[in-house]
């Protein structure tokens, strides 16, 4: 498409790159590199001398016994065992949600429009909400397990030091469930109906059906989809923020993004705040390292 | 004659089966929403009921006087803060990203890739690092807890996936429509005004939607940069008016429903073109 004549003006697209490129400098590359800067540095809040520490906070926080370190390692398998189940569950109820919305049925345009709430909800409202359906007290969720029998008795689920990270996934998911569908759904769409039709001349099940032509056609959506989700939801904020326990010292269910901001912002450690978004932005980079690489290559082309 | 109506039977079991999950995957959806409503028109009293009833046993709009009376709720000035911080920070970042989205969709150009590789390591970098960073420069600049340090982190969030999903769109429009039009004799600047933007103005609303939706429910920043209660966006007011409230959970959900009902709206105005977007921006 760009080989085209009418596109060859050689400086045009330069000019039109060119505020984004100043903004993303001043924006994102400066405080990405000075974030790093910081990170190798002591500075405590803002105002304080940053003085050269070399890896010390690193160190300190995978070795150290004391403040943050003490957490670090919890929280750094807790964001891995968040984002896998958070992402998991959402493409699996996403996926059966896509496959019975891609059917022709009455009253469907309504369970499409129903199933998309979750997403349209602003997050802070979403986990208020949730908190109050957990509530140990006159929660709904409480009174229906023990109703069916699940319980004996009011279980405290979040907001305590020593709470569970599961009930927060639960949450994660029911807010990921309509995105998931909605592409999943897109790509469901675009598969050509007589690739089916020929399968059922053939005398495949729907099972094999499913095997051998919607999963491989919706081979790239699915990549892009657990990409995409899996770097949202690993630097996710506001669920494990809200439900957590007020200004608490570290507690169970809070993953790096959490300890990063109770380091720098509660405890005004704002070097080794730097530095435990750092180690998470390296993990998750190791994570997403294939679909770098295929940028990469495309670079070489 | 018997085979027949065991398949009838077979589809008539299937499409039960089907409607059954379809059933519970809504309601697993929309019963937090339905509690919320619920809640926001009950009585404190049976609120506070060990029993669970789904209609309000005794209607109310109490809940909701009391949000719009309480002094500690402002719900009018941070309804007033989250509009000017959002609308500013998404109309400066679609200003600067349209033309590139454009330039990216339609050239290809040295350190165009770069660009691209670029924008996909700046999504994955976690909000902490940047808002540390921010926080610290935007000391030096005297601008904690004012609405223009805000807007500033803002941009510096929406920038990339501006960027990147107007590309999408861009690309989604056929580079024909303009060869053709400029062999007609038009300008290029001519045609980008007339012809493409346009067409790609659905796409431009969509990301301005998303952006505008993004900032208007940002919490993290929102309540690290701004201290001071009358600068307060409605996402970290809510939360604020939450402590205030000693979990009274009425006004609570009255307060969610004031603020959920305008970007809902939105949000569903504008989600299947979000969502082309994002899918088109990230497949590339």
């Amino acid at each position: 498409m760009a080989n085209r004549s009418l596109f060859k003006k050689k400086l045009l697209p330069y000019w039109l790159i060119l505020p984004t490129v100043i903004a993303l400098i001043i924006f994102t590359l400066y405080p990405l590199v000075s974030g790093l800067f910081y990170s190798f540095t002591d500075i405590k809040f803002i105002g304080a001398k940053a003085n050269w520490v070399g890896l010390d906070n690193y160190i300190t926080l995978i070795k150290g016994t004391v403040g943050s370190a003490r957490f670090f390692a919890q929280s750094f398998w807790q964001t891995i065992e968040w984002t896998i189940s958070v992402v998991g569950g959402q493409f699996i109820l996403g996926l059966i949600t896509a496959l019975l919305l891609n059917r022709d049925f009455f009253g469907k345009s309504a369970f499409s429009i129903l199933i998309m709430i979750p997403w349209t909800i602003p997050s802070v409202v979403m986990s208020l909400t949730w908190q109050w359906l957990y509530d140990p007290f006159y929660g709904l969720i409480n009174f229906y397990l023990k109703k069916w029998g699940f319980i004996e008795k009011y279980v405290t689920w979040v907001g305590q030091p020593n709470s569970e990270i599961w009930p927060q996934v639960i949450v994660g998911i029911w807010r990921g469930v309509p995105f998931m569908t909605l592409m999943l759904l897109s790509g469901l769409k675009a598969i050509d109906k007589e690739l089916y039709e020929a399968a059922k001349v053939d005398g495949a099940n729907t099972l094999q059906q499913f095997i051998h032509i919607t999963l491989p056609s919706l081979k790239t959506i699915i990549v892009i989809n657990l990409m995409l989700t899996t770097m949202w939801w690993w630097n996710s904020f506001d669920i494990q923020k809200i439900m957590s326990p007020v200004n608490s010292l570290g507690y169970k269910a809070s993953t790096l993004p959490i300890l990063a901001w109770y380091e720098s912002f509660q405890w005004k450690h704002l070097g080794k705040g730097a530095a435990i978004s750092i180690i998470s932005l390296l993990v998750l980079l190791v994570i997403m390292i294939d679909r770098v690489r295929q940028e990469m290559r495309s670079v070489k082309e | 004659m018997v085979q027949i109506k065991k398949r009838h039977l077979a589809n008539f079991g299937k499409n039960v089966l089907c409607y059954a999950l379809l059933i519970a995957i809504t309601i697993f959806c929309i019963f937090p929403i339905a509690w919320i409503f619920k809640t926001s028109f009950e009585t404190p009293q049976f609120i506070r009921n060990p029993n669970i009833q789904w209609i309000p046993l005794k209607f109310t709009l109490e809940n909701y006087k009391s949000v719009l009376n309480n002094p500690n709720a402002m719900i009018g000035k941070s309804f007033m803060n989250s509009l000017i911080v959002s609308l500013i920070s998404t109309v400066i970042s679609l200003l600067i990203t349209t033309m590139a989205g454009y330039a990216l969709s339609r050239w290809n150009f040295h350190g165009k890739n770069t660009l691209n590789v670029y924008l996909l390591l700046v999504n994955m970098v976690p909000g902490t690092l940047i808002l540390i960073s921010m926080f610290i420069i935007l000391n030096k600049l005297h601008l904690i807890n004012t609405h223009i340090g805000l807007i500033l982190f803002y941009i510096s969030t929406g920038l990339t996936l501006a960027t990147w999903m107007l590309k999408g769109y861009f690309d989604s429009i056929p580079v024909d429509i303009e060869e053709q039009a400029m062999i007609d004799g038009a300008d290029r600047m001519t045609v980008i005004r007339k012809i493409i933007m346009p067409l790609a103005a659905p796409g431009i609303f969509a990301t301005g939607a998303y952006i505008f939706l993004k900032n208007w429910n940002e919490y993290m920043a929102a309540s690290t940069i701004l201290q001071k209660s009358e600068l307060r966006t409605l996402s970290v007011q809510i939360v604020n008016f939450m402590g205030f409230q000693r979990v009274e959970w009425g006004p609570i959900m009255a307060y969610s429903v004031i603020v959920m009902i305008p970007s809902s709206i939105l949000f569903i105005i504008a989600q299947k073109k979000m969502v082309a977007g994002l899918t088109a921006g990230f497949s590339k």
